[in-house]
This record gives structure tokens, sequence and C-alpha cells, in this order.
């Protein structure tokens, strides 16, 4: 359809010729696979809500309540589709990669290749580092306020809300080497200006953790701190690697 | 030339003033109506909400999280049912206005349709209360098993019943609106069972914004609505083979 100006590195680098309307039927045969496994791993969700409430109702030692009608089952149609998305996320990420690959040239495919595996397993990481650090602290901090005559009766709807957010927003920080890398590499700050620039990357790092978590200083000082550590480290490993180029 | 169309203004100036003075009166007049039925409704508010309670599978014990929940969610009830004993009120005060503008046909039609209009609201709102009320609180609490534990907060089930029972009363007026889109010749019963799939589409979509946030209560609503959807295609059928005198 389109001619390309710039021709790949890469010996083995074919560009597949394809108009529009063959893109659009892919990307909507891709759209439907991933729909498909989404749909799929939300019906094997529904029957793992109940496990995965007991498991919550452990953690706070006592049942839940619900005080809307309709919040017992919206709650039970959320975790679904959560639980869904997180095993459909092979499938998706995969129907993803296929449907762009070809529109890349080999160097850009090598980039992509490089960080969208680390891209994946720090946000793993992240929600992981959430499940089982913050997660608990930020529960006992925030339940230990709790006293004879104030009672927790909590709420399942509210309580997932709280659940998602000392989870998923810490895999979505946890990208920040990514982004400082890729920044670095386009030209746009070099490592020299990071390195003034700290005291207010270590400032916002606190604002962030405040705006991202549920409102207690556990959670925020806990997202805080990694965003500070990584920092420095991708720094460090920046220099290190500058120091030898020059070399 | 100039004289006599100032003094033609001054006529129809007079004329609109007259009118802006009726549309007072009939605002307050209609404002003071709906104020006493909210009064009226308020002194029944509470066995209406013993009633509701009762339609609660299980235990209808309920919380109330907010001081003044308890009490915004009584005067709630009870302006919701002034508006509906208002309801035929104020449809009189409208047609009432309009009528200097009225055939003596139109305007007969026109009182025939207010208590026509009413008992279909009254129809609709009572099938949701008596039919899909129950139903749908006896699924979504059955999910108050293992560890949830219905604790029912009474604003956000006031809403609930609000939101499942009034929008129905309204949507109990699409066979009058049919009537008169097909009459007017808006609306050709032959376009309207050709366009269906686009129809049942829109009425899913507007379940989904009128019900409470769930798929449960959307498709309680979806399904009346279709049934209701061939009923005016029907009607409308009936409307068009006798043609206007």
């Amino acid at each position: 359809m389109e001619e390309r100006e710039r021709t790949g590195t890469g010996s083995e680098y074919v560009l597949v010729q394809m108009t529009t309307e063959e893109h659009l039927a892919e990307l909507r045969s891709r759209l439907l696979v991933s729909l498909a496994a989404l749909t799929a791993g939300s019906v094997v969700g529904w029957f793992l809500v109940p496990g995965m409430l007991r498991h919550f109702a452990q953690h706070i030692a006592r049942r839940f309540v619900f005080v809307a009608p309709a919040e017992a089952f919206t709650t039970y149609l959320k975790m679904a589709v959560l639980i869904g998305a997180a095993l459909a996320s092979p499938i998706i990420v995969l129907e993803a990669w296929r449907f762009v690959l070809p529109a890349l040239f080999p160097h850009e495919r090598r980039v992509l290749q490089r960080f969208l595996p680390a891209s994946l397993g720090l946000f793993a990481f992240g929600v992981a580092f959430g499940y089982l650090a913050v997660y608990p602290l930020a529960l006992r901090f925030l339940l230990g306020f709790g006293t004879e005559t104030v009672q927790p009766a909590l709420s399942v709807a509210r309580f997932l809300n709280f659940f998602i957010s000392v989870t998923v927003p810490f895999g979505l920080v946890f990208q920040f080497p990514l982004v400082l890398i890729i920044l670095v590499r386009i030209g746009i700050v070099s490592v020299e200006r990071l390195m003034s620039l700290r005291k207010m990357v270590w400032f916002l790092s606190f604002v962030v953790g405040a705006l991202l978590t549920p409102p207690d200083a556990v959670s925020q000082v806990m997202m805080a701190v990694p965003l500070i550590v990584m920092f420095e480290l991708t720094l460090w490993r920046m220099r290190k690697g500058e120091r030898r180029d020059v070399r | 030339m100039s004289a006599e169309s100032s003094a033609e203004t001054t006529v129809e100036f007079q004329d609109l003033l007259q009118r802006l003075n009726e549309v007072r009166t009939r605002l307050i007049r209609s404002f003071l109506f709906l104020l006493a039925a909210s009064i009226l409704a308020y002194l029944f508010s509470e066995r209406a909400l013993d009633d509701m309670q009762a339609r609660l599978p299980v235990g209808s014990e309920m919380i109330f999280l907010a001081p003044s929940e308890a009490f915004v969610a009584r005067i709630k009830l009870a302006l919701a049912g002034g508006l509906v004993l208002a309801f035929p009120f104020l449809m009189y005060q409208i047609l009432a206005f309009v009528s200097p503008y009225l055939s003596r046909r139109d305007r007969r039609m026109g009182l025939l349709l207010i208590p026509l209009s009413f008992g279909l609201f009254l129809t609709g709102a009572g099938f949701s209360y008596a039919v899909m009320l129950p139903f749908a609180l006896r699924f979504l609490l059955g999910f108050g098993a293992g560890e949830l534990e219905p604790m029912l907060s009474i604003s956000p089930f006031v809403n609930f019943v609000l939101f499942l029972v009034l929008p129905l009363g309204l949507i109990f007026q699409l066979p009058i609106v049919m009537v008169f889109l097909t009459r007017l010749g808006i609306v050709d019963p032959v376009v309207m069972a050709r366009n269906r799939k686009y129809a049942v589409f829109a009425i899913f979509v507007i379940s989904a914004v009128l019900t409470p946030a769930d798929v449960f209560s959307q498709l309680l609503m979806a399904g009346p609505l279709l049934v209701l959807y061939e009923f005016s295609l029907l009607i409308a059928r009936l409307a068009r083979r006798r043609p206007t005198p």
C-alpha cells in the first residue's frame, strides 16, 4: 500500500504489504480473539471469586458486608473480569504483538523485543510487590485504627477498590526505569540533567505515592521508596554505561 | 401604516404578557399541588418503606450509614410518591395551557389521554414493583452467602427501588407515543419492523442507562421493553390501518 523510504537493515527483513482492508480485517480478528479470551477467562474467574473472597475475608478476620442491593453482584462481576483479564493477558499481549510486528522495521522490532518483556516483568513485579508487601501492611495499619467502639464492617465493593489501588498502581509505577532509559536514549534528558534534578525526583516520588495509593502514609512511603531506589539504580547503571562508552 | 403596525405590536405584546401570566399561575398551582401530594406521600412513606423491605427475601433489617441518610431517604420517597400522585394534575395543567390552540376534538382526546397515560404509568410501575423488584432482590441478595453478608443501607435501597420502578412507568407510555407518531406519519410500522435490530440495540442501551448499574436489572428492563416494542408495532399497524377522518 505504501512505499517505505527507509529500508530495513536486517537481511531477513521482508516488508509485508497489506491493504488497509486487510489490516482492518486482521485487527478485527485479533480483537475478537482477545475478547473471546477475556470472556473465557472471566467465566473461569467467576468460579474463582468465592475462593478469593474467602482468602480476603481471612485477611480481615471477618465477613464482608454489602450495603447496596446490587453491590455483591457487581463486585462478583468486577472480580471475575479482573481475574479474566489476568488469565487472558498472555493471549492479549501476544495478539497485540503479532498485530504490531509487521509494521515495524527490524531495528524497531529489536528495541521492542528488549523492552516489552522488561516492561511486562516490571509490571508483574510491581503488582506482586503491592500484593505481598504493601497490601498486608497497609491493611494492618488501617484496621489498627479500629477500637472497642469503632468496629469494622467492610463493604466488599470498597474493599475491592482498596485492593486494586494498592496493587495495580505499583505495576504502573514500576515502569519508571524504562521511562528513564527511553528518555535518555531519545535524548530528551541527559544523565547529568537527571542528576541535577535528583531532589525534584525524590520529592515528586512522594507526591506520586500520595496520589496513586489510598490515603494512608504506609502505602505512600512504600511507593515513594521503590521509586527513588529505581531512579538511583537506573542512573547508576546508565552512568557506568556512559563511562564505558567514553573509555 | 407605522401607527397601525405599532398598535398591532401592542396587542401582541399584551397577549404575550397574558400568556406569561398564565404560565406563572399554572406553575405556582402545579408546584403547590406537587407539594401537597408530596406531604401526603410523606405520611405514607414509612408504610411504603416497610412494604418495600418486606419484598426482601431475607431479614428486612436495614441500617443507615450517615446521620441524615434515613431522613433523606424518606424525603426522596415522599417526593417520588408526590410526583406520581401529582402526575395527572400536572398533565392537565399543560393541556389546559395549550387548549386554546387545540380543536375541540383534540381537546377531548387530550382529556381522555390523561387517565389513559396515568393508568399505563401505574401499570408499568406496578408491574415493576410487584414482579421485577422481588425477582431482582432475590437474585441480587442470593450473593449474600459465604463471606458476603447483606447489611443493606437505606439510601441505596430506596434508590434501587425507585430506579427500577419509575422508569418502567415512563416506558409504559410508549404505546401512546407510538400512536401519535404513527398518526403524524413520523413512524411507519413497516420501517419499524425493518429496523428491529437497531431497536433491540437501543433498548439495551436505554435499559443500561436507566436502571441501577448492574447487568441483571438491565436485562430485567430490556425484556418488558422488547415486548412493549412489539406491542407498539401492533398498535402502530392498527393506528395506520384506520386513516384519520
